[in-house]
C-alpha cells in the first residue's frame, strides 16, 4: 500500500531521475554547440585568414594570423587548444581591436536578455488570459477570428513592423527615441518599449496559439471530467486541473521561442541602433571579425540549450504533479 | 467563475501595465539648446557644456598609423592631440603650439619656436623632440607622406626650437604641418610601434580636448577640456556616439538628443526646420568624388590594365546624371580633377568637358580588344547615396558591355582593401585636401595618399606636381596643372566625377564646433584666445 | 454527370479550413503569375530607370517610383521569382537531406549511434536559425548562393528530428511488422510505407518553414548580407527605401506589402492544413 510518504519518495527519485537524464543529454547538446561553433569557421571553402587579409598581405602577416586563428595545426589541435581556452574562461580576442571577446559579450548581451525578458513578460501576461478565454468560451466565430488573426500578424516580418512602428512613433510623433541606449533602469524602458512591443505582439500570437490549442486538448482529458464529476471547487480546478497541465506545452514552446526571439532580435536592434549582442553579430560579420562571430554564436547556442533545459524541467513540473 | 474574473483582471493589468510602461517611454520635448551655446552664440562668448556628435564610425583607434573604422577616427584624433599648427574653421592652418617661426632667405630652413611651458595633459612637458619623433612615424608610414616629401630633415636644437631643413621651397608647408599625421605625443612613449601601441589606448593631450572616455568596442567616445592647453576651449565635454544608420542620425538630430551630425539622407534638405533650433545645410567640401582604379601586381583585372579601357570608363558616365539622381543636383559634376570649390586652380581637363561619349568610349574598347566587355568588380563604401551612384554606374557602363558586380562595404573593410588585401579592381570614393596642390599631391606624387593605394604614379606628372608645388606664380602654376591634368586623363587611373559635399546639422552657429569645411578629417572647437590670425 | 460533379462539391465544402486553404492558395498563385507576368511582359523593366526620382504614385506607375526613377511596381513584381525562389531552395534542399536524415535515424538499431546523431541534430537545431546564418555569412561571404548553401547546411536538422519521430513510430506500426513476417524485403517497406508517411509530416513543416526561410532571406538582404543592388529583392528594396520613408513612403511599403502578402497567404494554406487536420 502506498502510503503518503512513499508516494512522495516516489515522486522525487523519478524527478531526480529524470532531471539527470536530461542534465546528460543537455552536455552533449552542449558539447556539439561547442563543435559545431568552433567547425562553423572551417566549413567554408579557402583559408580564412587569407580570406581576411587578401593575397596583398605581408606573409608574416598572415602567417600570424593563421597562428591568432588556430589554423596553423591540424584540426584535432586546434580543437583543443580551443577547447582549453573555453575552459580558462576566455573566447579569444577580437581581431579588429585586440579587446576580449568576452567583455564585448558581457557588455552587449544584458541589453538583448533584458529586450527579450521584457518581450516574454508582457507577451506571457497577455498570450494567458487571452488563449485561455478563446478556448474556455469554445464559440466558433470568436475561435476562427482568433486564429485568423493571430495568422496573420504571425506572417508580417518583424523587421516590417518595426519600420512601420518606427515610421509613426520616432519620426511623425517623437514618442520614442532613435538611437542609443541608458542603461539605469527605468530610462532604459524609454529606448525598449517600441521594440519590446514589436516583440511582444509577435509573441503573444505564437504563446496564445500554443496556450489555446492545449487548453482545448486538456478539456478533453479524462481526469477533467472525473474532476467536474467529483465536484472539486472551482478554482482549484482551474489551476489544477486545466491551466497547469497545459501550460507545459507552453513553458516548452517558450524556451524554444526564446531562443527563436533572440535571432530575431538582431534585426530589431539594427533597426533601433540598440547596442544588443545581435547588432555587435553583425558588425563582426560584415568587418569578418572571426573570433568575435564565433564567440556571439557559441553564446547563443549555449543559452538555447540552457532555456530548453529549463523548459523541460519547468513543464515536467508543471505536468507530473497531478493531485489525484 | 471566479477564475474566469480573476482572468480578466489579469488580462487588463497586462495591458495597463504596457501602457504604463509605454507612457514611461514618452520622451520629453527635444532638448532645449542652453542659452549660452545656440545658433546666435559667437566664440568669444560662447560655452557650452556638453556638445554631441552623432557619427558615422566608432572611434576605435587613436593612432593615425592605425586606422581602423573610419574618419571619425580622425577627427577625434585631431581633436585630442597636440599640433604645431592646427586648422581653424575656415580650414586655413594657424599657429597652435608654435610661438614664432621664421624662415631662410632661400625659403629652403624654416626655424620654429614652441611656446615656453607647455605641458601634456598628465603634466609631462612638451618638448621639441616630440614633433621629431612624430615626423619620423610619418614619413616612414603609408598615409600622405608625400605631403613632408619636400622635407630633407627635421631637427631638435633644443628643448623648444624645431629646424627644418626643405629640399625645394613649399608654400603649402603650414598646410602639411597642420595635418593630423603631425601630432604631438611624448616621444620617449612612442618611439617603437610596440610602444606606440600600448600608448594610444590611453593617450595624453597637448591639445584642447583629451581623452575622457575611450571604448574601442563600445558606442560611446568622450573627450573633456584640457586643461594644461594654453588657451580656454568653449567646449566642457565632447560625446561622440555611434549612428551607422543615416535615417536614425536623422530622427536623432530632429529631436534633439543629438546636436551636430554628418552625413545625413538626401531627404533632410526637404525637411521644413525650424530655424531658430536647427541649422542644416548641404556644404560643399574641397574634395573630389572619384573613381580609383587599382594598377598594383594584385589587381586581378585584366582588361583594367589597358588605358584605353580606362578612357574608356572615362568616357561612358553620365557625370551629370550622377550628380543629379544620386546626390539631388546638391554639386556639380567636374570637367577636372581638382574640387570646384573656392579654387582659383580649378581647370577643365576632361574631353568635351566630362559630358558623356558613348561613341568615343566603344572605339577606345574596340581598339583595346574588348568590343565584347568584360566583368568587373566595383568597390563601394556603404555611405549615404553611394549605392545609388553604383547602380548609376553599373547601368552607364553596362551600355559600353562591362558588366559590373556591386561590392558594398563597411568603411572598415574598405580600408582592408585598399591597406591590406590590395586585390580591388575598382573604387567608388573621395579625395578630400586642404589645397588643391595638396589634393593633386595625394594622387600624383610619388609618396601621395592614392599613389600608395593604387601603387602607381607617373613621374613625369609627379615632377611636375613637385615643380608646381614649389612655385608661387599662379600663372606659372596653372601650366604646370594643365600638362599634369593631360596626363591624369591619358592614364585615366583616377576618374574625377563631381565635387564632394555633404549635407550636415547643427544647432549651433558656425565655428564653435564643427569639423572645418574644407577637408572632413579633422575637427575644430573655438577656444579664447582664438589661434592667431597671422 | 451534373448529379454527381454536386455531390463532389457538396460534399468537398464543409470540411473545415478549407475557405483557408483556399483563401491562402488564390493569394500565393496570384503573386506567382504576378511575378511572372509583370517583369517580364510588363511596359518596364525593373533596372531600367524610367522617369523621375521620387515621382509619386499614377495611372502609368501605379506604385510610383524609386529614388533613381525606376519603376517600384516592375521592381516589386520582380522580387516575386527571386524571394520565393532562393527560398524555395532553401526549404526543398533541407527537406530532402533532413528527411533521409530522419528515416535513417529513425530506423537505426544500434543504441550509440542513434543518441550520437541525435544530440548532433539537437546540437544543429540549438542555434537560432537566423544567427548561425549571419554568422556564416562571414565565412562565406555575402550573396544569395551563400545563402542558398548556408541554408542547405543548417536548416537539414529541424526536418531530420521530425523525420525521425514519426519514422520510428511509422515503423513500429503493426503493418510493418506484418510486411516483415510476411517476408516482404526491408527496401520495399522503406519505400512503400516509411517514405510517404514520413515525408507527408515533414512536408506539412516545410510549407511552415517555407515561411521563415522567406524572413530569413529577406531578412538577411535587410542587414545587406545577401542580396546586393541593384537586384530587385524585398529586403533589400525595404532597407533602401529607409531613408526615404518619410518622402516617398513607397518605396519601401510595397515591397514591405508583397512580402507580407507571400507569407500571409502561405499562413493561411497551413492554417486550413492544421485546421482540416486537427481541431476546432
Amino acid at each position: 500500500m502506498l502510503n503518503r510518504k512513499g508516494f512522495v519518495n516516489i515522486i522525487k527519485s523519478e524527478f531526480l531521475s529524470r532531471v539527470l537524464g536530461r542534465l546528460i543529454r543537455s552536455i552533449a547538446v552542449a558539447f556539439w554547440v561547442m563543435v559545431i561553433a568552433f567547425t562553423l569557421m572551417r566549413l567554408a571553402p579557402g583559408d580564412p585568414a587569407l580570406a581576411r587579409l587578401g593575397p596583398g598581405a605581408e606573409p608574416e602577416a598572415i602567417e600570424l594570423l593563421q597562428k591568432q586563428l588556430r589554423l596553423d595545426v591540424n584540426p584535432l589541435q586546434q580543437f583543443w587548444g580551443y577547447f582549453v581556452e573555453l575552459l580558462q574562461g576566455s573566447l579569444g580576442d577580437s581581431l579588429q581591436t585586440s579587446t576580449p571577446v568576452l567583455s564585448l559579450i558581457g557588455q552587449t548581451l544584458p541589453v538583448t536578455i533584458y529586450l527579450i525578458l521584457l518581450s516574454t513578460f508582457f507577451a506571457l501576461l497577455l498570450s494567458i488570459p487571452i488563449g485561455t478565454a478563446i478556448a474556455w468560451s469554445g464559440r466558433s466565430p470568436l475561435v476562427y477570428g482568433f486564429r485568423t488573426i493571430t495568422a496573420m500578424l504571425l506572417a508580417i516580418p518583424n523587421f516590417f513592423l518595426a519600420l512601420v512602428g518606427m515610421l509613426f512613433f520616432s519620426v511623425k510623433h517623437n514618442w520614442a527615441p532613435v538611437f542609443g541606449y541608458n542603461t539605469s533602469f527605468p530610462e532604459n524602458l524609454r529606448y525598449l518599449w517600441l521594440p519590446v512591443l514589436v516583440n511582444t505582439i509577435i509573441m503573444t500570437s505564437v504563446i496564445s496559439r500554443v496556450v489555446f490549442s492545449s487548453i482545448v486538448e486538456t478539456k478533453r482529458e479524462e481526469f477533467v471530467e472525473t474532476g467536474i464529476i467529483r465536484g472539486v471547487g472551482k478554482s482549484r480546478f482551474f489551476w489544477f486541473y486545466i491551466l497547469k497541465p497545459s501550460l507545459a506545452p507552453t513553458v516548452v514552446l517558450l524556451s524554444y521561442m526564446m531562443g527563436t526571439m533572440l535571432g530575431a532580435t538582431v534585426i530589431l536592434e539594427t533597426i533601433f541602433s540598440l547596442p544588443g549582442i545581435g547588432r555587435e553579430l553583425v558588425t563582426a560579420v560584415l568587418v569578418r571579425d572571426y573570433p568575435v562571430v564565433q564567440g556571439i554564436v557559441l553564446v547563443f547556442g549555449a543559452i538555447t540549450v540552457f532555456l530548453s533545459f529549463m523548459g523541460d524541467l519547468v513543464a515536467y513540473y508543471l505536468d507530473r504533479r497531478v493531485k489525484i | 467563475m471566479k477564475r474566469n474574473k480573476v482572468i480578466r483582471l489579469l488580462a487588463s493589468v497586462a495591458t495597463l501595465a504596457l501602457a504604463a510602461s509605454t507612457m514611461v517611454g514618452v520622451t520629453t520635448a527635444a532638448a532645449a539648446a542652453s542659452k549660452t551655446c545656440n545658433l546666435k552664440s559667437r566664440p568669444t562668448n560662447a560655452i557650452c557644456d556638453t556638445f554631441i556628435y552623432a557619427s558615422l564610425h566608432r572611434v576605435q583607434s587613436l593612432d593615425k598609423k592605425a586606422p581602423v573604422s573610419g574618419y571619425t577616427e580622425s577627427q577625434m584624433t585631431y581633436i585630442v592631440q597636440g599640433q604645431l599648427y592646427r586648422f581653424d574653421a575656415d580650414g586655413q592652418a594657424r599657429r597652435d603650439l608654435v610661438e614664432s617661426e621664421s624662415i631662410s632667405a632661400d625659403s629652403l630652413t624654416i626655424t620654429q619656436t614652441l611656446k615656453s611651458g607647455l605641458k601634456y595633459s598628465d603634466g609631462t612637458p612638451v618638448v621639441a623632440n616630440d614633433a621629431v619623433v612624430s615626423y619620423d612615424r610619418w614619413s616612414t608610414s603609408k598615409f600622405s607622406a608625400g605631403y613632408i616629401a619636400k622635407v630633407d630633415k627635421v631637427v631638435a636644437k633644443d628643448s623648444r626650437t624645431l629646424v627644418w631643413t626643405l629640399k625645394s621651397p613649399y608654400p603649402d608647408f603650414h598646410f602639411a604641418m597642420a595635418q593630423e599625421f603631425l601630432g604631438l605625443h611624448p616621444g620617449n612613449r612612442v618611439d617603437t610601434e610596440a610602444k606606440a601601441k600600448e600608448y594610444f589606448k590611453a593617450p595624453v593631450s597637448a591639445g584642447p580636448l583629451m581623452v575622457k572616455t575611450f571604448n574601442p568596442t563600445g558606442d560611446l567616445f568622450e573627450a573633456a577640456a584640457n586643461p594644461n592647453y594654453w588657451a580656454k576651449p568653449i567646449l566642457k565635454l565632447l560625446k561622440v556616439v555611434t549612428i551607422p544608420d543615416a535615417n536614425a542620425r536623422l530622427a536623432a538630430f530632429q529631436n534633439g538628443s543629438v546636436d551636430f551630425v554628418y552625413e545625413l539622407p538626401l531627404t533632410s534638405k526637404d525637411i521644413k526646420w525650424d530655424k531658430t533650433k536647427f541649422r542644416v545645410a548641404a556644404a560643399l567640401d574641397s574634395g573630389t568624388f572619384m573613381i580609383p582604379i587599382n594598377m598594383g601586381p594584385l589587381q586581378p583585372n585584366k582588361a583594367l590594365r589597358d588605358n584605353r579601357v580606362r578612357k574608356a570608363l572615362s568616357l561612358s558616365i553620365d557625370r551629370a546624371g550622377i550628380m543629379r539622381n544620386a546626390f539631388g543636383g546638391l554639386s556639380k559634376a567636374n570637367c577636372g580633377m581638382q574640387y570646384n570649390y573656392n579654387n582659383p586652380l580649378y581647370l577643365c581637363s576632361l574631353p568635351k568637358n566630362g559630358v558623356r561619349d558613348i561613341s568615343s568610349a566603344r572605339k577606345l574598347m574596340n581598339q583595346a580588344g574588348y568590343s565584347d566587355g568584360f566583368k568587373m568588380k566595383l568597390a563601394v563604401p556603404n555611405r549615404v547615396l553611394w549605392s545609388e551612384v553604383a547602380v548609376i554606374l553599373k547601368e552607364n557602363w553596362s551600355r559600353i558591355g562591362i558588366d559590373v558586380t556591386i561590392d558594398l562595404q563597411p568603411d572598415a573593410t574598405i580600408g582592408q582593401y585598399l591597406n591590406v588585401q590590395r586585390n580591388w579592381e575598382i573604387m567608388w570614393f573621395g579625395n578630400n585636401a586642404a589645397t588643391p596642390l595638396l589634393q593633386l599631391n595625394n594622387w600624383f606624387a610619388t609618396a601621395g595618399l592614392w599613389a600608395g593605394f593604387v601603387g602607381y604614379s607617373d613621374p613625369e606628372g609627379a615632377k611636375l606636381l613637385d615643380e608646381a608645388s614649389s612655385m608661387t606664380n599662379r600663372g606659372q602654376i596653372r601650366d604646370n596643372l594643365v600638362k599634369l591634368e593631360k596626363i591624369a586623363f591619358e592614364s585615366s587611373h583616377f576618374i574625377p566625377v563631381g565635387t564632394r559635399f555633404n549635407i550636415i546639422g547643427s544647432n549651433i552657429a558656425a565655428n564653435l564646433i564643427q569639423p572645418p569645411i574644407p577637408g572632413q578629417l579633422e575637427f575644430f572647437v573655438a577656444t579664447n584666445p582664438a589661434l592667431p590670425r597671422d | 454527370m451534373k448529379e454527381g460533379v454536386m455531390t463532389r462539391f457538396r460534399n468537398w465544402i464543409p470540411m473545415p479550413g478549407s475557405v483557408g486553404i483556399f483563401t491562402g492558395t488564390i493569394m500565393f498563385i496570384s503573386l506567382v503569375l504576378a511575378g511572372l507576368i509583370i517583369p517580364n511582359f510588363g511596359p518596364f523593366k525593373a533596372n531600367d530607370f524610367v522617369g523621375e526620382p521620387f515621382a509619386s504614385m499614377s495611372a502609368k506607375h501605379p506604385f510610383g517610383l524609386d529614388q533613381l526613377g525606376r519603376d517600384v511596381m516592375t521592381r516589386t513584381f520582380a522580387g516575386v521569382p527571386i524571394d520565393l525562389g532562393v527560398a524555395f531552395l532553401g526549404v526543398s534542399i533541407p527537406f530532402i537531406i533532413g528527411t533521409i536524415v530522419g528515416i535513417f535515424l529513425g530506423l537505426a538499431k544500434n543504441r550509440y549511434f542513434i543518441n550520437l546523431v541525435g544530440s548532433i541534430i539537437d546540437g544543429v537545431n540549438a542555434f537560432p536559425l537566423l544567427v548561425l546564418a549571419i554568422a556564416m555569412i562571414s565565412f562565406f561571404g555575402t550573396g544569395l548562393q551563400s545563402v542558398i548553401i548556408i541554408l542547405s547546411i543548417t536548416n537539414w536538422a529541424r526536418y531530420a528530428r521530425i523525420a525521425r519521430t514519426r519514422a520510428i513510430v511509422v515503423s513500429q506500426q503493426n503493418y510493418i511488422e506484418a510486411a516483415k513476417t510476411l517476408g516482404y524485403p526491408r527496401w520495399r517497406t522503406i519505400r512503400k510505407h516509411i517514405v510517404p508517411n514520413v515525408s507527408s509530416e515533414t512536408i506539412a513543416y516545410a510549407l511552415s518553414d517555407f515561411i521563415l526561410v522567406i524572413m530569413v532571406v529577406s531578412g538577411l538582404s535587410f542587414l545587406g548580407l545577401a542580396a546586393t543592388p541593384p537586384l530587385a529583392e524585398w529586403g533589400s528594396m525595404i532597407a533602401e527605401g529607409r531613408s526615404y520613408l518619410s518622402q516617398a513612403w513607397w518605396i519601401t511599403i510595397f515591397p514591405g506589402a508583397a512580402l507580407c502578402w507571400a507569407a500571409v497567404s502561405l499562413s493561411f494554406i497551413v492554417e486550413g492544413l492544421s485546421r482540416r487536420d486537427g481541431g476546432m
